[in-house]
């Protein structure tokens, strides 16, 4: 219900230049601060989060603060919002980078550039060593599973054997379950997308390391 | 009446909003975080961030929207179609908060809704049904039987569906017990009520629609009939008013029993009776839409009737100003539906970034869409991207500019297909341009096509 004001991603509130108010329910809405104030704010919270950074091996991917009963948040990990690829969406697009590392925030920019394991986005294929590998990509924009059900084993691991046509995980969109099928044979060297994780269209699922250049039609 | 919050999204958000807004009414749009940059929150006086992506936080989250109502001094609530709109405990709400909900009363809608309820009241009424169980159907053993004496195909329902969703065909006998459970846990697992009935199933159908409106005062009136026969996986793809192969007296015939069993359940507002019209021109209830149908343009095309207004105007209380001997629709309407599919693949959806979006234009089409270039169609909601809607004297003059307008729409973007191209197809099959075509046409051409792939690009 709370919208915060992201590092790196603009207020909502004034696309394509009609102002008009925007309130979350529930919530009262604070007395807009000063620039001045957010400014001191922004600065006490990366101040903090360098500090943090430097204390902890894992980079944080995302701040976010918003400012009436001020909430910090700091995300770890893998930033679901840093899924969308450079160019999905033009706001994100001009405003952070496909790979994560929130580059236009001044801890992201202290940080130092090892985290490869924390871009997954189709063009971020420079870190990755194989060129070889076939990669199996999303059919369409949704949420990719790699198992049938909750709980349940994955369609398929690093290792196994897999044929064209054989599934290899679903994407759910629109509510629907939409297969997604291997479409060369080999040997699966990594899935890339963690189970439950938003992807777009094209995006990289699965490496194989194909036994068969010859791809089913 | 004096502000009006829409609890939808989409295109139809954004049509009731201009409809408001012609009323001088303050508007209020909601929007979930994936809708922020949606195109009713700029029409709105003030939007309401109501919750996450999935509907069930946003959307569909009755003290969400309450809230936003109150926070922003809304009197009244239009539900749109689908979501809310004919939830009975969201009425109820409504109500109970003070609030005017722009559709009929909760009990009514309650007792519409319930498909085998609605089956005993028209019944009452007088209003043909195919032959089918009288009331629920509460073990497999009474199933068979009833199955038996009904006759093969039939058709096991859930009463709480809707949209195409929580029915199985049933051909052979031995095939019943199975189709019978399965519907039923697919029942509870959509809508939390696992009641079933059974009815007759017509394999050859015309799906043809009543509209009406009752302003809850004695006054009922109805505005003709729409067919809706083209339809993929009981989705309609098209639809056109009026509907060919009716005479007038029939319409005339349907409405009016329509009306009857409307004013005798209650309804106010606007509504749709659903009825299956047979080879033989026999018809036979199928079910009421309490709420407006995404495809009301093509009636307001053809009698010049604004229904959202309409709507407005009967929940704020004023008494049908339109009769029935005042209702003389003009012409025909045709409206196809642009949806993010890809109709070669079963139809699935393909929600993503639409790089590019030009509506068409021109005399007489009218565009219903809240898409824009550059929006992104996201994977959480529906894959309807716009209404396409002409007007012409006649069927052939309004297939024909339907195909104009058509060929001036562009839908493009990495991974998004519509079913545009496919929508033409309909337009030039001969089975539909003969108006010969019944329920099953979508799925013949897409057999056909698998059958024997035609020509690309081949004239006609």
């Amino acid at each position: 219900m709370r919208s915060p004001t992201s590092a790196g991603i603009p207020r909502p509130a004034t696309t394509a230049g009609i102002p008009r108010p925007t309130i979350s329910a529930g919530i009262p809405r604070p007395a807009d601060p000063g620039p001045a104030a957010v400014d001191e704010l922004l600065g006490s919270v990366r101040r903090c989060a360098a500090a943090m950074a430097a204390d902890t091996p894992t980079l944080p991917v995302r701040v976010s603060v918003a400012v009436g009963d001020l909430t910090v948040e700091v995300a770890v990990g893998v930033d679901p919002l840093a899924a969308v690829p450079a160019g999905a969406n033009g706001r994100r697009a001009d405003d952070q980078p496909a790979d994560g590392r929130a580059a236009t925030t001044p801890v992201a920019r202290a940080a130092p550039t090892d985290g490869g394991s924390i871009g997954t986005g189709p063009e971020d294929g420079a870190a990755e060593p194989a060129a070889a590998h076939h990669h199996v990509t999303a059919p369409t924009v949704g949420v990719f599973y790699a198992a049938p059900e909750p709980g349940a084993p994955p369609f398929v691991q690093p290792g196994d054997q897999v044929a064209p046509g054989q599934q290899i995980g679903i994407v759910e969109a629109m509510k629907l379950m939409i297969p997604v099928e291997a479409d060369a044979t080999g040997t699966v060297v990594e899935v890339l997308v963690a189970s439950g994780t938003p992807v777009e269209f094209g995006e990289r699922l699965l490496a194989l390391a194909a036994t068969d250049q010859t791809r089913a039609a | 009446m004096k502000a009006l919050l829409i609890a939808n999204r989409g295109e139809i958000a954004v049509r009731i909003a201009r409809a408001a807004r012609e009323r001088g009414l303050r508007t209020i749009a909601v929007y979930s975080t994936e809708d922020r940059d949606s195109a009713v929150t700029r029409l709105a006086d003030a939007a309401v961030h109501i919750g996450p992506g999935p509907a069930r936080r946003s959307y569909l989250n009755i003290p969400a929207i309450i809230e936003a109502a109150r926070l922003t001094g809304a009197d009244a609530i239009h539900p749109g179609c689908g979501f809310l709109s004919e939830d009975p405990d969201f009425a109820e709400v409504c109500a109970a908060e003070g609030l005017t909900f722009v559709g009929p009363p909760s009990a009514v809608m309650a007792r519409l809704g319930d498909k085998a309820s609605a089956r005993e009241l028209m019944a009452r009424v007088g209003l043909p049904l195919l032959p089918g169980s009288p009331g629920t159907v509460n073990d497999v053993a009474d199933a068979a039987a009833l199955a038996a004496g009904i006759g093969y195909p039939v058709i096991v329902k859930a009463s709480a569906g809707g949209g195409g969703r929580g029915l199985r065909v049933v051909r052979d006998a031995r095939d019943l017990a199975r189709a019978y459970r399965e519907t039923r846990t697919t029942a509870r697992a959509l809508f939390g009520d696992d009641r079933v009935f059974i009815e007759r199933y017509l394999d050859s159908a015309r799906h043809v629609e009543l509209q009406i409106l009752c302003d809850g005062q004695g006054g009922g009136v109805h505005l003709g009939a729409r067919d809706c026969s083209v339809q993929r996986r009981h989705q309609k793809l098209v639809e056109e008013t009026p509907a060919p192969g009716l005479s007038l007296a029939q319409v005339e015939q349907m409405g009016e029993a329509a009306v009857r069993a409307a004013l005798a359940a209650g309804y106010v507002g606007a509504g749709t009776f659903e009825f299956l019209v047979d080879g033989a021109g026999g018809w036979y209830f199928m079910e009421v839409n309490c709420r407006l149908q995404v495809e009301h343009p093509i009636t307001e095309m053809v009698t010049g009737i604004d229904l959202v207004h309409e709507q407005l105007r009967i929940a704020a209380g004023e008494p049908l100003l339109v009769t029935q001997e005042g209702i003389r629709p003009t012409g025909v309407a045709v409206e196809c539906r642009i949806n993010a599919e890809d109709p070669d693949r079963g139809f699935v959806p393909t929600p993503g970034l639409l790089e590019t979006f030009v509506a068409p234009a021109g005399p007489f089409v009218r565009t219903d869409t809240h898409v824009h270039s550059g929006y992104r169609i996201p994977a959480t909601y529906d894959s309807m991207l716009a209404k396409v809607v002409v007007w012409a004297p006649d069927r052939p003059a309004a297939l024909a500019r339907m195909r104009r307008a058509l060929s001036e729409l562009v839908a493009t973007g990495p991974g998004v297909t519509t079913t545009r191209e496919f929508l033409l197809r309909v337009l030039d099959d001969p089975r539909f341009q003969g108006n010969t075509h019944d329920t099953a046409l979508v799925d013949e051409m897409v057999n056909d096509r698998t059958a024997a792939p035609a020509p690309a690009g081949a004239p006609r």
